[in-house]
């Protein structure tokens, strides 16, 4: 059964987005995400960084704190091969949960 | 490394709080930065902001709470899932925990026993910082030499030690005999005493029990003789009577006066922990020991000291110290023996703790104990193995949810350090009640030692915090190690692949099935070797009870006169020839060291026909015995004489050999007129004998072995001053012994006559010490088979259920029961007959090894002269352990046979 709730959702976003963007930090994710979906995608800080902490937890995404440009320091997460995994399980539950979806509107 | 950060987060929350601020607020920056760079001004920017980020505090505390749940609820979530895992399997888990309480129960108890001899501090007032005096000296000499010193040194140290305090000395166990005030001379005790610096109760012990301890006065002089009871001889004697202090004590003709009890828990300092019956100030020394004051001599060592840091100065300034001021005295003396190192390790129960043989048998015990560790563990690692697959589908399931690799790990790792601190806290019971045991029958035995004067032995084998750690430690790295293999495994464990074969069928796994057989084999190596050795000690111990040691032993008595260290001789020979005359005593002799009191030993050369010369190998051990020696003990010359009583007074150098010595000497030749030559006593040169006479075979080095080479050489009849005097009795010897002390101290007052019994002394030390290992081996064999019996138990057990469908097939096929249950066997009896190959031939060179010290000749014999590689011993402890083996499986492999061809094939 492919697993469809919204913190599902939201982790597969966090995890795309960090095997298209090697390293970032939470801003850049959001923005990321934003920018990528055409701003139809606004994520949440309120949900954005417990879900990171969570992920991390969970051995999918590591981090570190770098040393910006600005001189700032921010905490760039990164994929880890488990994260990796993760997500090709994600995609797959996705993509059954949206030919359901769509097999449900089809259906006259 | 995330579970670290968790952990280390766990710890310093401060910091990770921080850390999260700090992740939140360069958000809240970089967002403004967007937007001035949009064109807002700062404040506009940084509103805008805050408003799209919203509460920033409630937002911490969200993300808190993500941090908190993974460390602390998935760790409880482990646990609840351990034990659940636990209670599924009541059967596993008690098997498992049982197996691991006897394993760690035996473990524990060997630790507290080193415990208490090497680590546990005397209990004296601040035991931590007491520290004993040990000198290593150039010669390599060690024992007692190397804790004692002479009164005067101890005087010299105290004086001039400015990095030690509160260095005090107490003298070995003095035996007196005390007569309590009111009762006559005839109902005098055999009492141990010590006498004691000044400084020694002042700085060991807080208070008395009840009166008082020594004054200055009682250390000065010799005017007011007093003494301190010890509390188990207070107790023992006068029944805790406080109406006792005051009362006096006669002691030789002087009167002491009890002026104190020691503290209840205060047992001295001695190593080993003897009690003395009373201690009395060094004044009082030549009062105790008549005829031998050593107060005065430099060079007689009689005390061990104790001593204190003194404030601000570390050990090895105190060491460095001490071996200055020894050398310095050493030199004073003319000493040859130099003092190269000077020690000073934490005062324990027994003093040798640093020597290389005490590690050595402590090392090799515990490797031993280990070993069924060791064998527990490999039960447990194939037990989870067979579970664990059996959960395999559980676990691809949970693995298909979303749980981590990790994750999984955490929980069966949590899962078999539950068991492993089951299996520690039950072992631990057991070794509170096995230490009690231990330390009772210790203190029993030691204490129906005669030789040791029934001092009271005092030894405390309490598991105390030190044992807990110890055994926590233990189990959680027995549950790492028998937990964590199967827990890789398992975890690795492919979800599609187990949901899709749903259990295992026939021939798959093959490297997990040979990790079990490896598993299995290291068992029953382990067990064939524990089990061999057992067998060949209790052999040894068999014939111990039974072994004839080649002289006599319940007449004969070692008298110990307790005179100063050189009466004249005459008065020796007149003590001798009384003795002679008493009716009870059958024959007096002396000898230098007479069986049981240490061995004396030289090189030596054998002299051929034809003028060749053969240097023996390892030696040869032998006595200097007056001619009267063979009568006393009863020990026949089979060819040749004795020495005459001239040859004996001027020490001519004639030898009278033991018949294995001709053998081995002159084989198949007359050894009378033979001559050998023996190391010179002093110097390098060397002393030629001729072998006048041939005695009978005796064990007189060690009770376990005939002597392989014995020599004796005469000594003058009457003169026993260095030497042993030996008494033979007519009749009963308890009786007669007192006849003969009663009719001693009636012709001379002065002497203190003590008479030991042979066979209640020496030679029950050494029987005792055969048959302590004997039943330590047994114990360890004991433990060791059945463990291995539940191993091979539990995977034919399982092999069995895995191949059901397999065997199924095979009686489809036309397979008949024998052939089936043939099949199972052969497969669960190739790993145990390697294991036991392995045993047999690890046992063989153990075995092997030990034979090897015998060309030593003072080497003991633990097996009294039975074969090293007795067939008997190693044939049929390999059937047993076989035999074993195969019930073991047949049990099990007996349900293969039952199979039903449909039903098997219909079950998966």
């Amino acid at each position: 059964m492919a697993r469809n709730d919204l913190q599902g959702t939201l982790d597969l976003l966090v995890l795309k987005t960090l095997a298209q963007v090697p390293s970032l930090h939470g801003y850049g994710i959001a923005l990321h995400i934003q920018r990528v979906s055409q701003d139809i995608l606004q994520i949440e800080e309120g949900s954005l960084y417990p879900a990171l902490h969570r992920m991390e937890g969970s051995g999918w995404v590591s981090s570190a704190w770098v040393v910006g440009e600005n001189k700032r320091r921010a905490r760039f997460y990164k994929l880890t091969d488990e994260g990796r995994k993760q997500l090709a399980e994600a995609e797959k539950s996705w993509e059954q949960l949206m030919n359901g979806v769509q097999a449900m509107l089809r259906f006259a | 490394m995330e579970r670290f950060r968790r952990l280390w987060a766990f710890v310093n929350r401060e910091r990770v709080n921080s850390e999260i601020e700090e992740e939140l607020q360069s958000h809240l920056e970089m967002r403004a930065h967007d937007h001035m760079a949009a064109g807002m001004t700062r404040e506009q920017a940084v509103r805008a902001a805050r408003l799209q980020f919203g509460n920033p505090s409630a937002l911490k505390q969200r993300v808190q709470a993500a941090d908190f749940a993974l460390g602390v609820e998935s760790f409880l979530s482990d646990i609840r899932y351990g034990v659940r895992g636990c209670l599924k399997n009541v059967g596993i888990t008690t098997v498992a925990v049982l197996t691991l309480a006897l394993a760690i129960g035996v473990n524990t108890t060997f630790f507290a026993a080193f415990e208490g001899v090497a680590l546990k501090p005397l209990p004296v007032k601040d035991a931590g910082g007491l520290l004993r005096f040990e000198q290593w000296l150039e010669s390599g000499t060690t024992g007692d030499s190397q804790f004692f010193v002479s009164w005067p040194e101890y005087q010299f140290y105290r004086s001039h030690a400015r990095t030690v305090s509160n260095l005090v000395a107490v003298s070995r166990l003095i035996s007196v005999v005390g007569v309590p005030e009111g009762a006559s001379a005839e109902n005098g005790l055999a009492l141990q005493t010590q006498v004691v610096s000044d400084n020694y109760f002042s700085s060991l012990a807080d208070s008395a029990a009840a009166g008082r301890f020594f004054v200055p006065e009682n250390h000065e002089t010799a005017a007011a003789p007093a003494i301190v009871l010890s509390y188990p001889f207070w107790q023992r004697q006068f029944n805790k009577d406080r109406a006792v202090i005051g009362k006096t004590l006669r002691v030789n003709n002087t009167v002491f006066t009890m002026v104190g009890i020691a503290p209840r828990a205060f047992i001295g300092t001695g190593a080993p922990p003897l009690v003395p019956d009373f201690w009395a100030p060094v004044a009082m020394q030549a009062y105790l020991e008549p005829g031998h004051a050593w107060t005065a001599l430099p060079n007689d060592a009689q005390v061990q000291m104790l001593a204190r840091l003194r404030g601000g100065a570390d050990r090895s300034q105190a060491q460095a110290e001490l071996l200055r001021l020894a050398q310095d005295w050493g030199l004073a003396q003319q000493r040859k023996d130099k003092t190269i190192a000077v020690t000073l390790a934490h005062a324990t129960f027994f003093g040798e703790t640093n020597a290389p043989w005490f590690r050595g048998v402590v090392v090799s015990l515990m490797v031993v104990i280990g070993l069924i560790l060791l064998i527990a563990c490999a039960n447990l690692t194939n037990m989870l193995m067979a579970r664990g697959t059996m959960r395999r589908h559980e676990i691809a399931v949970r693995r298909a949810l979303g749980a981590t690799r990790l994750r999984l790990l955490r929980q069966l790792l949590t899962e078999s350090l539950l068991l492993g601190l089951m299996g520690g806290a039950c072992g631990l019971a057991v070794s509170f009640w096995a230490s009690h045991v231990v330390q009772v029958v210790l203190q029993q035995m030691v204490q129906s030692l005669a030789i040791l004067g029934g001092a009271a032995f005092s030894i405390n084998l309490t598991p105390d915090l030190k044992v807990f750690v110890y055994t926590l430690l233990l189990s959680v790295l027995t549950g790492i190690l028998f937990g964590l293999y199967p827990a890789l495994q398992f975890s690795k464990a492919d979800a599609a692949d187990a949901l899709k074969s749903e259990g295992s069928t026939a021939g798959q796994h093959t490297n997990r099935s040979r990790l079990r057989s490896l598993l299995i084999g290291g068992q029953f190596a382990i067990s064939l070797f524990l089990l061999i050795s057992a067998g060949l000690l209790l052999q040894g111990l068999r014939r111990s009870l039974t072994v004839d040691p080649g002289f006599e032993t319940r007449h004969v008595f070692f008298v110990n006169l307790n005179i100063g260290p050189q009466p004249s001789a005459a008065f020796q020979s007149r003590i001798v020839e009384q003795m002679r005359a008493m009716p009870l005593v059958a024959s007096v002799a002396v000898s230098f060291k007479p069986p049981g009191t240490g061995t004396y030993g030289r090189p030596a050369i054998i002299e051929g026909n034809h003028g060749s010369e053969t240097l023996l190998q390892g030696g040869a051990l032998g006595d200097r015995v007056s001619p009267d020696y063979f009568q006393t003990m009863q020990v026949p010359l089979i060819r040749g004489r004795n020495f005459t009583r001239q040859e004996a007074e001027l020490g001519v150098a004639v030898a009278v050999i033991s018949q294995s010595t001709a053998r081995r000497f002159w084989p198949e030749e007359d050894p009378l007129g033979k001559r050998f030559k023996l190391g010179a006593q002093t110097g390098d040169g060397w002393e030629e004998f001729e072998v006048v006479g041939v005695a009978r075979d005796a064990r007189n080095a060690n009770l376990t072995r005939i002597d392989p080479v014995f020599f004796y050489l005469p000594t003058a009849p009457n003169q026993f001053s260095g030497n042993t005097l030996i008494i033979r009795v007519k009749a009963d010897p308890g009786s007669s012994a007192r006849a003969v002390v009663e009719s001693l101290k009636a012709s001379d007052p002065k002497l203190q006559p003590n008479l030991v019994s042979l066979e209640e002394g020496q030679l029950r030390l050494q029987r005792l010490l055969v048959q302590m290992l004997a039943v330590f081996a047994g114990l360890l064999a004991c433990l060791a088979l059945p463990l291995a019996a539940v191993g091979i138990y539990g995977v034919v057990a399982y092999l069995v259920s895995q191949r059901t469908r397999e065997i199924g097939i095979r009686m489809a096929l036309g397979s008949t029961r024998g052939g089936v249950l043939s099949l199972i066997l052969r497969q669960s009896m190739r790993p145990v007959a390697i294991g036991a190959g392995l045993g047999f031939v690890l046992a063989v060179t153990a075995s092997s090894l030990l034979h090897a010290f015998l060309i030593l000749p003072g080497a003991p014999d633990l097996l009294f002269g039975g074969s090293f590689l007795d067939p008997e011993v190693f044939a049929g402890l390999s059937c047993l352990l076989a035999s074993v083996a195969l019930l073991a499986s047949y049990i099990p492999a007996r349900k293969a046979m039952r199979v039903e061809p449909m039903n098997a094939l219909r079950c998966d």
